[in-house]
C-alpha cells in the first residue's frame, strides 16, 4: 500500500491520459488498418499493409524520412559535441551566446521561411534538380539547413550541460595520469555522458520527423520534389482523398518502425551507461 | 462605470435630443404582425417587398430559371411568370406604386399591384448590381455597384482594417414627376434605408467611422449623422423605434444597436439576412426574409414576437421520416419544399447553412465517411478526389435495388450512366446538377469580321482569331463566359488518362495562356491580353454583355442559359467550346449528388425519397439535356431544331470532368513560370510529377 500511494497513485493521472489520449485511438487506428474501408468495414488482414508496402510513394516518402532523419539528427549530434568541445574550457563566459543559440528553437517557423527562401531559392531546388539520383537529395539541403539553425542550440544545451555535470576529479585525475585535453575530452568525458548523448539523439531524430512543417512553408504544395516526398506528405494526401485504411496502416507501420528505433537508442544507452 | 461609459463612447457625443432624430417613429402605427403577411410560396425566394395592409410582393424563381413576381393581399392574389428578370423593387403606399429594376431590359419600370407596367422612369441602365432602392416623396432613390469591382481591377475592394469594403457604391436620384435623374456627390454609401418621412437613412463610412445619415434627396445632403463604429461593416439594416437593426459581418444574426444608449444586442440568432432588400419595416414589425430557412417573419419592436408568414424549411428533426444534410435550399437547383410534399415524408434537415460552405461540405463528408447514422440522405457539391470516393463501392448504398432510379439512370448518357455506377456495377448516387458550356455564334456577324468556323476548331484558332479581330477598326464583340470551366487543366485530365502534360498541344497551350501574363486568375481569362476587355471598346463589350444580335460574334456560355432564352437561339449557331486539341471531347460537371447513407436509420424511406425527387428533376427538366432518348425532352424543348440538336450531340459525346490535381497544386508552378524563376521544360515536369504522384500515389 505504501509503495501504491507512493508510485503508483502520483503517476495514476499520467497513465490515465496516456491510456485515454494515446493508446486507445491508436488501438481504433490499429482497427481500421486491417478493414477494407470505413463504410463497408470488412475485415481484410493485412492487406492494407501489403499494398501499402508495395506502394512506391509510401516507399520513397520512408525512405526519405529515414535518410533525413538519420542524417538531421547526427548532424545535429557531432556538431553540438564539435560545439561543446570548442567552448567547454572557457566555462561560464560565453552564457548569452548559448541564449542566442537555443532562441532559434522557438522562433516559428513561419516567420523566418521566407528569409531562408533568399539563401536558398526554392525555384532551383525545387525544379531545378533531378527527379532520381543522389543529385536528387540537394533538394533536402534547405530543410537541412533550417533543422541544424532550429535544433542545433538545443542539442548542444543538452551535451554541453552533461559534460559540465562530469566530477572535476574525474578530469585531473586523467590529466594527472598524462591525458591532454583531446584525449581527455574523448576518452573521458564523452564516455561519461553516453547515456545522454543517445537521449540527445533520440530527442532530435523525434524533432526531424516534425520537419514536415518546414517543408510546406518552403515548398509550398503538397507534392514538393521527390527526395523530400515525406511521409507526412504521403499520409495527408490519403487525409485529403478520404482513404483512412491506407492513411490508419502507414500510421502503424511509421510507429511500429519509431517504437523499434527507441527502443534500440534506450537499449544502448542504458547499456553503455553501465559500461561507462 | 468609466469603462462602460466609454464602451457606449459611439453614442456618448451626441445628446439625447439630438439622438431623438434618428428614432423612427412607430407610436403613430396600429400594431401589426407577420400574421397579416399573406404568403404562401414553396419557391427560392430571390426577394421581398411588403405592401400596406399586411401585402407583400415576392420574387421567386420559378421553372426553367424564369423568375415569378407574386402579390399577396388579404384578399387577393396576383402572380405571374416573367420573360425577364427584376432584381430590386420598392413600394410607395403614399402613390400605390410598385417600382422595379428590370436588369434584363436595364431600365426602371412603375406597376400597380396588378403587376401592369404604368410607366418606364429610366432606361439604359445596366449596373453590376442594385443594392437597394426607395422611394422618398418624389424621389426615388437608387444605391447600385456600377461595375464588377473584381473584374474591373479596383484595388479598393479589399477589406480595409475596419472592415469597410468599397465597392463603389452610387447613389442615384429619380425624380417620379419630372423624370429628373441626379448621381449624389456623397461616396461611402453602405446601404440605404426609408422608414417614412420627408428623409432617408443611409449607413456609410466616411473617413474613419461608420455612421448613420440622415439624408435629404432633394438637397442631396446629410442632415445629421450618428457615429455607429460599434455597430462597423454590415450587410443590411433598419431603424425602428430607437434600435438600428442589422446583420453584421459576424454573421451570428440579427443583432441591434440601441440608438440612445449605444448598447448593442443579439436579438435573432442564427439566422441570414445578408442583401440590403432582406430588411424592411411595416408598422410596428420588422419585416425580414430569413435565408437559412427560407422564410419571410416579422420581428414586433413593441412586443419583442417573432411571428412567421409563409412556408419554412424548418421542420422538427426528431419528428420527422428522414433527415437531409446539404446547403441550402437556397443553393439547391429544385425547390426543396415541393420535392418534400410530394414524397409524402417529413423531412428533417440537418443544419444547413444557407449560402455554399466548403467547411460544411468537408463537414457532411466527415460525417458520412464516419458512419454517423443521423443523416439519411446527402446532398453534396464534391468534385475530384471526393467524388472519385464516393464512387467506390460500398460507400453510398446502391440504389439498384429501386426501378425507377435503375430505370432513371439508364435513361442517362452512356457516359453519365457510367459515371454514375461504381466499379462493381451498382448505382452509387443521383445528380442534382449537370452543367455545360457551348460556343453561341451569330453567323452574319462573323461574316462581317471575317471569322470562319474553322476559328472554333481548338483553342489555338480562335486565340489567332481574337487577335486578328481585336486589331481591327469592323465592329465586333464577344462574350467569355469564364466561369463555366472554361478549358484549364481541368479538361485536359477528362481527355487525357493518364494526362500527359508533356504533349505538344498542352506546351503551346501553357505558353500561349501564361507567358508574359503575371496576374493569374483561375477563372480571369477575360484578363488575358488577348481576350482581354483593354482590347475591346467599353461600349462593345456593353453590347456582348446582352448578347446584342446586331454586334456580337460569339458568346461561351451555360448550356441552360442557352436552352433557357429563346432569343440566344435566333439566327445563331452553336457549337462545342473550343479545347486544346481538336479531338478533345467536352466536359459536362456533375458536382452536385444526392446519396443515400449507408448507415442511415431510414434508408426506405430515403429511396422512395430519391424516387421523388428523380421524377421531379425529369419532369421539370432541371439537369438540362441529359437524356439518350429525344422523346424525353417532349414539351420542353424541340430536338429538332439546329441549336438544341448541336447542345443535344455535344452532351451527348461528354464526358464527366475530372479534375486531376487540384488547381492550387499546379498554381505554384505556374506563377514561377510567369516570373520567369523556371523555363517550360521545368514547369511541365514538375505538373507531370504532381500529376503523377496524385493518381498513383
Amino acid at each position: 500500500m505504501n509503495r501504491f500511494r507512493k508510485w503508483l497513485l502520483p503517476c495514476a493521472p499520467g497513465f490515465f491520459g496516456f491510456f485515454f489520449i494515446y493508446l486507445m485511438p491508436f488501438a481504433l487506428t490499429v482497427r481500421y488498418s486491417l478493414l477494407s474501408d470505413l463504410f463497408s468495414r470488412e475485415f481484410v488482414g493485412m492487406e492494407n499493409y501489403l499494398k501499402l508496402s508495395g506502394n512506391p510513394y509510401f516507399r520513397l516518402a520512408m525512405k526519405n524520412v529515414l535518410i533525413f532523419s538519420g542524417m538531421a539528427s547526427v548532424l545535429t549530434l557531432v556538431l553540438s559535441i564539435l560545439l561543446s568541445y570548442l567552448l567547454l574550457p572557457h566555462g561560464n563566459r560565453y552564457v548569452l551566446l548559448r541564449a542566442v543559440m537555443v532562441a532559434p528553437f522557438f522562433i516559428p517557423s513561419s516567420a523566418v521561411i521566407r528569409a531562408w527562401g533568399r539563401i536558398f531559392p526554392p525555384a532551383f531546388y525545387g525544379y531545378g534538380l533531378p527527379d532520381a539520383g543522389l543529385g536528387s537529395y540537394l533538394a533536402q539541403l534547405p530543410l537541412l539547413v533550417i533543422f541544424l539553425w532550429k535544433n542545433l542550440g538545443f542539442c548542444f544545451l543538452i551535451t554541453y550541460l552533461s559534460l559540465q555535470g562530469i566530477p572535476r576529479e574525474v578530469i585531473e585525475a586523467a590529466q594527472v595520469d598524462g591525458a591532454g585535453r583531446g584525449r581527455t575530452f574523448r576518452d573521458i568525458r564523452l564516455k561519461m555522458i553516453v547515456p545522454n548523448l543517445y537521449f540527445a539523439l533520440l530527442l532530435v531524430f523525434v524533432s526531424s520527423l516534425s520537419v514536415y512543417r518546414e517543408s510546406m512553408l518552403y515548398y509550398n504544395t503538397q507534392y514538393p520534389p521527390n527526395a523530400v516526398y515525406l511521409l507526412q506528405n504521403f499520409m495527408n494526401n490519403h487525409f485529403e482523398k478520404m482513404n483512412y485504411e491506407n492513411l490508419a496502416a502507414a500510421s502503424v507501420l511509421f510507429v511500429g518502425g519509431i517504437s523499434v528505433l527507441v527502443i534500440l537508442l534506450f537499449g544502448l544507452g542504458g547499456r553503455e551507461g553501465k559500461t561507462s | 462605470m468609466v469603462i462602460i461609459g466609454l464602451s457606449f463612447s459611439g453614442c456618448a457625443s451626441k445628446g439625447a435630443a439630438e439622438k431623438e432624430i434618428f428614432f423612427h417613429d412607430i407610436k403613430s402605427k396600429e400594431d401589426s404582425s407577420a400574421k397579416d403577411i399573406y404568403y404562401m410560396s414553396d419557391r427560392v425566394i430571390n426577394f421581398m417587398e411588403p405592401l400596406s395592409d399586411g401585402g407583400i410582393l415576392v420574387a421567386t424563381q420559378g421553372e426553367n430559371g424564369k423568375q415569378f413576381l407574386e402579390v399577396f393581399c388579404r384578399d387577393d392574389y396576383m402572380g405571374e411568370e416573367q420573360d425577364t428578370y427584376y432584381s430590386q423593387v420598392t413600394y410607395d403606399e403614399n402613390v400605390d406604386e410598385l417600382y422595379l429594376f428590370n436588369a434584363s431590359e436595364g431600365r426602371v419600370e412603375v406597376k400597380d399591384k396588378q403587376l401592369h407596367t404604368t410607366a418606364v422612369l429610366m432606361n439604359d441602365f445596366y449596373p453590376f448590381e442594385v443594392k437597394e432602392m426607395e422611394k422618398v416623396g418624389d424621389w426615388l432613390l437608387i444605391l447600385y455597384v456600377s461595375d464588377n469591382p473584381y473584374e474591373s481591377g479596383m484595388e479598393h475592394a479589399e477589406p480595409q482594417k475596419d472592415g469597410y469594403v468599397d465597392y463603389g457604391e452610387t447613389l442615384l436620384c429619380v425624380n417620379r414627376l419630372t423624370g429628373e435623374i441626379r448621381q449624389s456627390k456623397l461616396k461611402g454609401i453602405i446601404g440605404l434605408k426609408y422608414e417614412g418621412g420627408e428623409h432617408a437613412y443611409l449607413y456609410s463610412h466616411r473617413g474613419k467611422d461608420y455612421t448613420l445619415d440622415i439624408y435629404e434627396p432633394s438637397s442631396d445632403k446629410v442632415l445629421h449623422s450618428l457615429e455607429c463604429n460599434d455597430v462597423g461593416y454590415l450587410f443590411s439594416f433598419a431603424v425602428l423605434g430607437k434600435k438600428l437593426y442589422y446583420f453584421g459581418i459576424s454573421n451570428e444574426g440579427i443583432c441591434s444597436m440601441d440608438l440612445e444608449t449605444g448598447a448593442i444586442q443579439l436579438e435573432i440568432p442564427k439566422i441570414i439576412t445578408f442583401l440590403q432588400s432582406d430588411f424592411d419595416v411595416e408598422g410596428n414589425c420588422l419585416i425580414y426574409l430569413n435565408r437559412k430557412d427560407m422564410e419571410i417573419c416579422a420581428l414586433n419592436a413593441a412586443s419583442g414576437e417573432i411571428s412567421k408568414g409563409g412556408y419554412s424549411a424548418a421542420v422538427n428533426n426528431q419528428n420527422c421520416d428522414l433527415v437531409v444534410g446539404m446547403v441550402g435550399p437556397y443553393d439547391l437547383t429544385f425547390p426543396f419544399q415541393a420535392v418534400n410534399e410530394l414524397s409524402g415524408f417529413n423531412v428533417g434537415t440537418y443544419e444547413s447553412p444557407v449560402v455554399a460552405d466548403s467547411s460544411f461540405e468537408q463537414k457532411l463528408l466527415l460525417k458520412l465517411l464516419a458512419g454517423d447514422s443521423d443523416v439519411d440522405v446527402y446532398f453534396l457539391t464534391v468534385s475530384g478526389a471526393e467524388m472519385d470516393k464516393l464512387r467506390q463501392d460500398g460507400v453510398c448504398y446502391p440504389l439498384d435495388g429501386s426501378e425507377t432510379l435503375k430505370k432513371e439512370n439508364g435513361r442517362f448518357f452512356d457516359f453519365l450512366s457510367d459515371y454514375l455506377t461504381t466499379d462493381g456495377g451498382r448505382i452509387w448516387g443521383v445528380p442534382l446538377s449537370a452543367y455545360g458550356s457551348c460556343l453561341l455564334a451569330y453567323p452574319e456577324n462573323m461574316k462581317k469580321c471575317g471569322v470562319s468556323e474553322g476559328d472554333f476548331a481548338d483553342f489555338f484558332s480562335l486565340l489567332q482569331m481574337l487577335r486578328r479581330i481585336n486589331g481591327t477598326e469592323e465592329q465586333h464583340a464577344f462574350v467569355w463566359g469564364s466561369s463555366y470551366g472554361y478549358d484549364l487543366l481541368t479538361n485536359y485530365a477528362s481527355n487525357n488518362k493518364p494526362a500527359d502534360y508533356g504533349s505538344e498541344a498542352f506546351c503551346a497551350y501553357f505558353q500561349e495562356m501564361w507567358d508574359g501574363w503575371t496576374e493569374y486568375e483561375e477563372y480571369g481569362l477575360a484578363n488575358h491580353p488577348a481576350m482581354g476587355r483593354a482590347d475591346v471598346k467599353k461600349s462593345l463589350y456593353e453590347s456582348s454583355v446582352t448578347l446584342d444580335p446586331e454586334e456580337s460574334v460569339f458568346a461561351i456560355l451555360s448550356v441552360s442559359e442557352v436552352l433557357a432564352r429563346e432569343e440566344l437561339r435566333q439566327g445563331t449557331k452553336v457549337y462545342p467550346t473550343p479545347r486544346i486539341t481538336k479531338n478533345s471531347k467536352q466536359d459536362l460537371a456533375v458536382t452536385k449528388v444526392a446519396i443515400i447513407n449507408p448507415n442511415g436509420k431510414h434508408k426506405e424511406e430515403a429511396v422512395k425519397y430519391l424516387e421523388t425527387l428523380t421524377g421531379y428533376l425529369a419532369e421539370n427538366n432541371v439537369l438540362g439535356v441529359v437524356y439518350k432518348d429525344q422523346e424525353a425532352y417532349q414539351g420542353w424543348i424541340d430536338v429538332q431544331d439546329p441549336c438544341i440538336r448541336a447542345i443535344y450531340d455535344i452532351n451527348a459525346n461528354s464526358v464527366v470532368r475530372d479534375c486531376g490535381i487540384a488547381a492550387d497544386i499546379y498554381i505554384n508552378d505556374v506563377k514561377a513560370y510567369q516570373h520567369k524563376e523556371i523555363d517550360l521544360d521545368a514547369a511541365i515536369k514538375s505538373i507531370q510529377r504532381k500529376e503523377d504522384a496524385y493518381r498513383n500515389e
